[in-house]
């Protein structure tokens, strides 16, 4: 079994970092620069069955990129990433959100709102993140930097890619 | 009763039923009396065997023919029965089936092993190619210089393109259906590459607003080319070093047609399930085509070449080991020919080597073989010596122990030794004494030797104008004569053979012819009685006076002393001929 994977998510908030040492990779960052996307390989293993994930980590958007949906075309879903410390990076992934529903249509994602290990600098109050639970969409936290919370993101797509949860 | 009723076939009796089962029965008969009928003629056709096999066989391959259109059902069901009968088949009587495939397998079978011969002259050929041109030692060294194996540089060199991976890629994901590999080609993980060559196809259209219908059919980097074909489902992309030709263009897009014909249901509802696809390699594979240099058709001329000097080499060295051999066969026939010479053993095997026996009056084996020929066949020998008694040596022991003078002729027939000639009668005397000594002489034939009379004949004795004595000087001249005549006398008698001496006495021309005569009688008379008192035999010897008339002088006037003389005649027997006669 395999599916295609994408991370988007605003620039700079830790999506390369997430996937760096967990996943297999061949090329280099300055594909995120040049192309707009990087990807990348990862074998999970759930209940004995292998599911082969291929990550589309697509270029961060800020005010010099703009997110190419066409990378999305034919995911299973996607992963949308938003740094825990910094509130309008949350604004920009759903603002993402809302463009790739609006082009691409409902697909499975999660929320992951990574920097957890900086909770002395975090920004997003907890009643948002009820409130957008409340919405129908998963949010989980993750540490790219000690690593909390990533295989999880993982797991979850291969346990049940369509019965993620759909926004 | 109706006569429906008596029609129908269940034969139930009125006393037996109920009233109202009766009914019932009317009832029935009343309103199906004429489908009761084809029901049971029905029922009946069913049930009887063969009429159910006719019915069934009009239908079977219409019945067929709809299955096969629907499933793969009946094939699964007929699959064993006909690998079971397949099976009987040959393990009862192979000749059927041997009979009908033998047309196919022979041609197939031929074709396979040519292929094949051709296929090894042409790897041959490229091999000696590769191996003996001066391009080929470049390459050697361009090997040795950069690290990497001789195969890998001829490759380099001689690729004119190879396709080095061939990916089948699910055109919307981006996923890897199928990849294949080239021999020793070394490539990055094909899922990553599989996305990332979709990526960049992405952004290539995005960028420069290419149709997702036309998308991007190439893309090249130095003297490598992804070929990429656009399928419905799928994306073919091939990675090639070298110039690609047209017709890999057109073999991908059959590929792939082909794909998308055989796997349209699995590409259509493909959800990351590899399953459908387990057999795709095989059609990537068929993809990998190369081409090298080297024209694909050449005669392998160079192969030609080295097996043609080959072949002249090892024919000219059977040749030489041919003339080694007869020239071997050669000396030792004429070794063994050579009389004196008896050849034992010649051993050809390693150094040649001869073991003989030879006569010490033998030829020299080195001069009848010649020394070129003992050098160039590199012969060793050991000769014993021994006595032959072959007629040849025979004659040469003869001819050294009898020593005969010149005019004289020995010659051996067999083993019987024969001279002939003219000899003394000292030398025919003593050869008959020593012949019987010769080894291989059993007999001595002498018949044919005349005795040599020329000295006697030569002498001659003068006398003073009307002597008839012997002066002191004509003494010591018959002196001188008396051993040859006495060697004559005895050699006769030892040949047993009949001869008288002449004693012929001459005057010279004035005088009466009576005078005369009588002279030269009185002058042959006195010489005869000197000779037989010094013992030669009286009956042997004969007197005899011409007087002048036998003069030689052609004028009475002109004669000189010679002419009063006396001379001998050797003649044989009463007959008169010279000494010669067989015993």
């Amino acid at each position: 079994m395999q599916i295609k994977l994408c991370m988007v998510g605003a620039f700079a908030v830790g999506k390369s970092s997430l996937v760096q040492r967990y996943v297999q990779s061949v090329f280099s960052e300055k594909y995120h620069t040049t192309v707009g996307v990087k990807i990348d390989k990862k074998d999970v293993t759930v209940d004995g069955a292998t599911t082969r994930m291929m990550l589309w980590d697509l270029a961060g958007e800020d005010a010099f990129s703009h997110l190419q949906t066409t990378y999305l075309r034919g995911c299973s879903g996607y992963i949308l990433v938003a740094d825990g410390t910094r509130a309008h990076t949350l604004d920009a992934a759903l603002a993402l959100n809302g463009r790739i529903e609006r082009e691409l249509g409902l697909l499975p994602f999660v929320l992951v709102l990574n920097k957890e290990d900086l909770a002395a600098g975090w920004e997003i109050p907890g009643e948002r993140i009820t409130a957008l639970e409340a919405a129908g969409i998963r949010v989980l936290r993750s540490s790219a930097k000690n690593g909390a919370g990533v295989e999880a993101i993982f797991a979850h797509f291969a346990r049940a890619p369509t019965a993620a949860c759909i926004g | 009763m109706t006569p429906a009723d008596s029609a129908q076939p269940l034969g139930e009796t009125a006393d037996a039923e109920p009233q109202g089962a009766r009914e019932w029965q009317r009832l029935r008969s009343l309103l199906l009396g004429h489908e009761r009928a084809s029901l049971a003629a029905l029922r009946a056709s069913v049930g009887d065997h063969d009429s159910l096999a006719r019915s069934v066989a009009s239908v079977l391959p219409a019945a067929a023919a709809i299955r096969a259109r629907q499933d793969d059902g009946l094939a699964r069901v007929l699959a064993p029965v006909v690998e079971d009968s397949l099976q009987r088949s040959v393990r009862e009587n192979p000749q059927p089936l041997v009979d009908a495939l033998y047309p196919i397998m022979g041609p197939a079978i031929r074709r396979s092993i040519g292929e094949t011969l051709a296929e090894m002259l042409q790897a041959f050929n490229g091999a000696v190619e590769q191996s003996f041109s001066v391009r080929a030692l470049r390459w050697r060294l361009d090997a040795w210089r950069t690290g990497r194996s001789y195969a890998d540089v001829v490759l380099l060199k001689t690729l004119v393109y190879r396709v080095e991976q061939v990916f089948l890629i699910h055109r919307e994901t981006g996923l890897l259906l199928g990849h294949c590999l080239a021999n020793g080609v070394v490539a990055q993980d094909p899922d990553m590459v599989s996305g990332m060559l979709t990526a960049i196809r992405d952004f290539i259209g995005d960028s420069f607003q290419v149709s997702a219908a036309e998308g991007v059919d190439a893309i090249r980097l130095g003297d490598l080319t992804i070929l990429v074909r656009l399928g419905p489902r799928a994306i073919l992309a091939a990675v090639v070093r070298g110039n690609a030709p047209s017709s890999l263009g057109v073999q991908l897009s059959e590929t792939l047609e082909s794909i998308h014909r055989s796997h349209a249901a699995a590409l259509a509802t493909f959800d990351g399930d590899m399953r459908g696809f387990a057999d795709i390699d095989r059609s990537l594979q068929l993809c990998l085509r190369s081409q090298t240099r080297a024209p694909a058709r050449s005669r392998p001329w160079r192969a030609y070449l080295v097996m043609g000097v080959v072949a002249a080499l090892i024919g000219a060295a059977a040749l030489a080991r041919h003339r080694t051999q007869s020239d071997w066969n050669a000396v030792v026939a004429e070794l063994r020919q050579e009389p004196g010479l008896t050849v034992i053993q010649a051993d050809a095997a390693g150094d040649r080597h001869i073991e003989g026996l030879r006569d010490p009056l033998a030829r020299d084996p080195a001069a009848v073989v010649g020394a070129d020929r003992i050098r160039r066949l590199g012969i060793n020998w050991n000769w014993k010596p021994y006595l032959s008694m072959e007629p040849a040596l025979t004659q040469r022991r003869a001819q050294q122990l009898l020593a005969p003078p010149p005019g004289v002729n020995l010659r051996c027939d067999g083993d019987v030794l024969r001279a002939t000639g003219v000899a003394s009668a000292a030398w025919v005397t003593d050869a008959r004494h020593r012949a019987g000594f010769i080894p291989g002489v059993r007999a001595y034939e002498d018949s044919g030797v005349t005795l040599d009379t020329r000295t006697i004949d030569a002498a001659a004795v003068y006398f003073e104008v009307g002597a008839d004595t012997l002066s002191p000087a004509r003494r010591a001249q018959l002196d001188a004569l008396l051993p040859t005549l006495t060697a004559l006398t005895a050699a006769a008698a030892e040949l047993h053979r009949d001869y008288t001496l002449e004693i012929v006495g001459r005057a010279d021309t004035p005088g009466t012819t009576q005078s005369n005569l009588r002279l030269s009688q009185s002058r042959a008379e006195a010489v005869r009685s000197y000779l037989v008192g010094h013992g030669l035999p009286a009956e042997q010897l004969r007197a005899r006076g011409v007087g002048a008339v036998e003069a030689a002088a052609p004028n009475l006037h002109d004669f000189t002393d010679a002419d009063r003389r006396v001379e001998f005649h050797v003649v044989s027997g009463a007959a008169g001929s010279a000494l010669g006669a067989a015993p």
